[in-house]
């Protein structure tokens, strides 16, 4: 027995000693997923006891800030998780390890093309493996539906048109002229003013031959915006809340029966189901024949400075394949990319709409333009401009004018022009 | 007892003194040089990537609205907090200098509970409390406003929002402040006020200011440097929102440097900062000198 307890101990001082230990920064903070990560995690360590993975947990609200600095300060993590649109950023500025060599094909082909682009760079270079998805639905109050007599269509998609008829029906004010029931809300910071800008085949930024980018924002861009901005402005039926960063206070607001319909990604599911005190459901927006909604995708990757590339990229191989990625996506209420992670029958379910989100993946896309940068210019020029039209302070002209002369210039100091 | 200094004495102190000085240097000169030559480069991230640039970073900045836009926000925010935080402050003091004032420890302990609490955990309770469903709009719709404000997501609202919050933090340290130079003032002298008849407001304005006037201008220095330099507040509450209405200059550069891959001239705007500081700064070491 003691010479049992003497190997182990000189089993763990030796790999205290001579293992390696890979920092993993993850950002998933839903509980069940984080023990579902956690357990992950420590499977990964006991059979791999010369591979230590430790977690370093953040938020997404910090994670760019701190993922910057940490590059910066030459002490990244070996892997990382973030937006998979964002390992095109890192890649580019030589953060991100270029991942071509490591990945297979069964990998490759287990994953979505239009997923997986996002995290190349415009010379095939890859630098994350994309590991969950999700789609942005819109959350309605079915006892405010029922009440105002509102019947949906079996595929629960509707026109814009509809949407705008359902939302006036559902906006109720007192005799004071008080909103008491907003029939729509659609925060800024969800971004739906991108899936309408997409599902008008709109574009706002737009890439040349030489990958130079340039803001341009085409008629069918500039339609989609006034159709949302309408929706605050002349229909009357979204409030100006839709500035606010406040989430919790949004949220309470739909379960408080403020808003009729509220747009989020899918997995706020589990926040509704958490409450218990709406009944809900989910339904899509479509014009006519354009489907598509927005896909917020995320991605592992490896920090270019890393001294542990190999075994980090069999950690994300652990973390990435079919049986664990389902684990985390579902515990996370988000769906794996990986096709072979999909056929989980928990995604097929009806209980908490799993199976209705499932059929709706078709449709998801990023919406979003694949510009290295896109944050900068969004959260500078675009959403500012957006929110001085919502509080009447300039009108849309003046907006895009000043969103394209402004937006130009943060492009040119990027060196995107 | 005469005390004679000599060179000797000094070099000989230095082995000592210099790991904290090495410390200090790095920890306080090296960023800050570093800041002031980062200032002079460009980030490109997506094309040349960095280079220097000179005085590129400070021409681009006088030319960019939102500079300017968070140096009003920035102008605003410091004279008011700092305006409220005095006048309250001193209004708040002399109350707890009053005479019949009991258990002044405990109200003075009690007082200093928000200046105990992390900025970024007050910003949170002041954005929950002037949320759009927050208590602050439920009790005015309650007592009859039918509308109240979004405060967080309206121009004006939102820098008031954020105001009022940095004031709930700030002011304990003034009333502290405040509270010892009233207590530290001769009482003979307002006694001899009383009897030629000077009344309460006479004896506020034409003694106690007077006499706590450096301590004041003392307060209000630090109070400006400190407040002009605040960060969480704003960062928390608003993100410089709606439409940069609350942006602040220290916000700015933040983003620029960490959210906008712009770290030239998140420095840049530091730098410029600085330069604003030291007219407080220069006014505050002058006016210690003079009371040494």
């Amino acid at each position: 027995m003691r010479k049992l307890l003497i190997l182990l101990l000189i089993a763990a001082f030796g790999t205290a000693l001579f293992g390696i230990t890979l920092d993993f920064f993850c950002l998933a903070w839903q509980p069940a997923a984080v023990d579902a990560i956690f357990d992950l995690v420590d499977e990964w360590n006991l059979n791999n006891p010369d591979v230590q993975v430790n977690i370093i947990w953040g938020t997404w609200e910090t994670s760019d800030q701190y993922l910057l600095t940490s590059f910066q300060g030459r002490d990244a993590p070996d892997v990382f998780h973030t937006d998979a649109e964002k390992f095109h950023e890192f890649g580019v500025m030589g953060y991100a390890a270029p991942l071509n060599d490591y990945v297979s094909d069964e990998l490759l082909e287990d994953i979505p093309a239009s997923i997986i682009d996002d995290c190349y760079d415009m010379f095939g270079n890859l630098y994350g493996i994309p590991w969950c998805q999700e789609v942005q639905v819109i959350f309605y109050n079915k006892d405010i539906f029922e009440e105002n007599g509102i019947v949906l269509p079996d595929d629960r998609m509707i026109t814009w048109d509809e949407l705008v008829e359902v939302a006036v029906k559902t906006t109720k004010r007192s005799s004071q002229g008080v909103t008491t029931t907003w029939g729509f809300l659609a925060p800024l910071m969800e971004r739906f003013h991108w899936t309408l800008i997409a599902q008008n085949d709109g574009h706002v930024l737009v890439m040349d031959d030489n990958g130079k980018w340039r803001v341009d924002i085409n008629e069918g861009a500039r339609e989609a915006i006034e159709f949302y901005l309408s929706l605050i402005v002349e229909h009357k039926v979204m409030p100006r809340d839709v500035i606010s960063i406040d989430y919790t206070s949004l949220m309470q607001g739909f379960i408080n029966g403020n808003y009729a319909m509220v747009t989020f990604g899918c997995w706020n599911r589990r926040f509704l189901i958490q409450s218990g005190a709406v009944n809900w459901g989910m339904l899509l927006v479509k014009n006519d024949g354009n489907k598509i909604n927005a896909s917020d995708p995320q991605a592992f990757g490896i920090s270019s400075m890393s001294k542990h590339k190999d075994e980090a990229f069999r950690f994300i191989e652990f973390m990435t394949n079919a049986k664990n990625s389902a684990e985390i996506s579902y515990n996370d209420f988000l769906f794996p990319v990986r096709k072979s992670a999909l056929q989980d029958p928990r995604f097929s379910s009806s209980v908490h709409e799993w199976d209705t989100a499932k059929s709706w993946l078709q449709y998801a896309d990023n919406v979003k333009p694949a510009m290295p940068g896109f944050y900068s210019f969004e959260w500078r020029v675009f959403v500012p401009n957006l929110e001085k039209v919502i509080l009447g302070s300039t009108d849309l002209d003046r907006a895009i004018k000043t969103i394209i002369d402004e937006g130009n210039r943060t492009l040119r100091r990027l060196g995107l022009q | 007892m005469i005390i004679i200094r000599t060179k000797g004495s000094t070099a000989s102190a230095l082995p000592y003194i210099l790991p904290i000085l090495l410390f200090i240097a790095f920890v306080s000169v090296y960023p800050f040089v570093n800041g002031i030559l980062k200032s002079f480069y460009t980030d490109m991230v997506f094309g040349a990537g960095r280079y220097f640039s000179g005085l590129e970073n400070f021409r681009e900045m006088f030319s960019d609205s939102l500079f300017w836009v968070g140096l009003r926000n920035n102008v605003i925010w410091a004279a008011t907090c700092v305006g409220l935080e005095l006048v309250l402050g001193m209004l708040i003091a002399l109350l707890l200098n009053l005479p019949y004032i009991k258990l002044r420890s405990v109200h003075r302990a009690l007082i200093l509970l928000p200046w105990a609490t992390t900025p970024v955990v007050a910003a949170l309770i002041w954005r929950y409390i002037f949320g759009v469903m927050g208590p602050l709009n439920t009790l005015l719709r309650a007592v009859g406003f039918s509308n109240p404000p979004g405060w967080l997501i309206t121009p004006g609202y939102s820098l008031f929002a954020c105001i009022v919050a940095n004031v709930w933090i700030g002011l304990p340290f003034v009333i502290v402040i405040l509270l010892a130079g009233l207590q530290s003032l001769p009482l003979d002298i307002y006694e001899a006020a009383s009897i030629d008849g000077a009344g309460v407001l006479r004896r506020f304005f034409y003694l106690t200011l007077p006499l706590m006037k450096s301590l004041i201008l003392i307060l209000v220095t630090l109070t400006s440097i400190w407040t002009f330099n605040m960060f969480d507040i704003v960062f928390s509450m608003t993100n410089g929102g709606p439409g940069n209405s609350s942006l602040l200059l220290s916000l700015y550069a933040y983003q620029n440097a960490f959210a906008y891959f712009q770290q030239g001239y998140g420095s840049a705007i530091g730098i410029v900062c600085l330069f604003i500081l030291l007219l407080p700064v220069t006014f505050y070491i002058r006016e210690v000198r003079s009371e040494t």
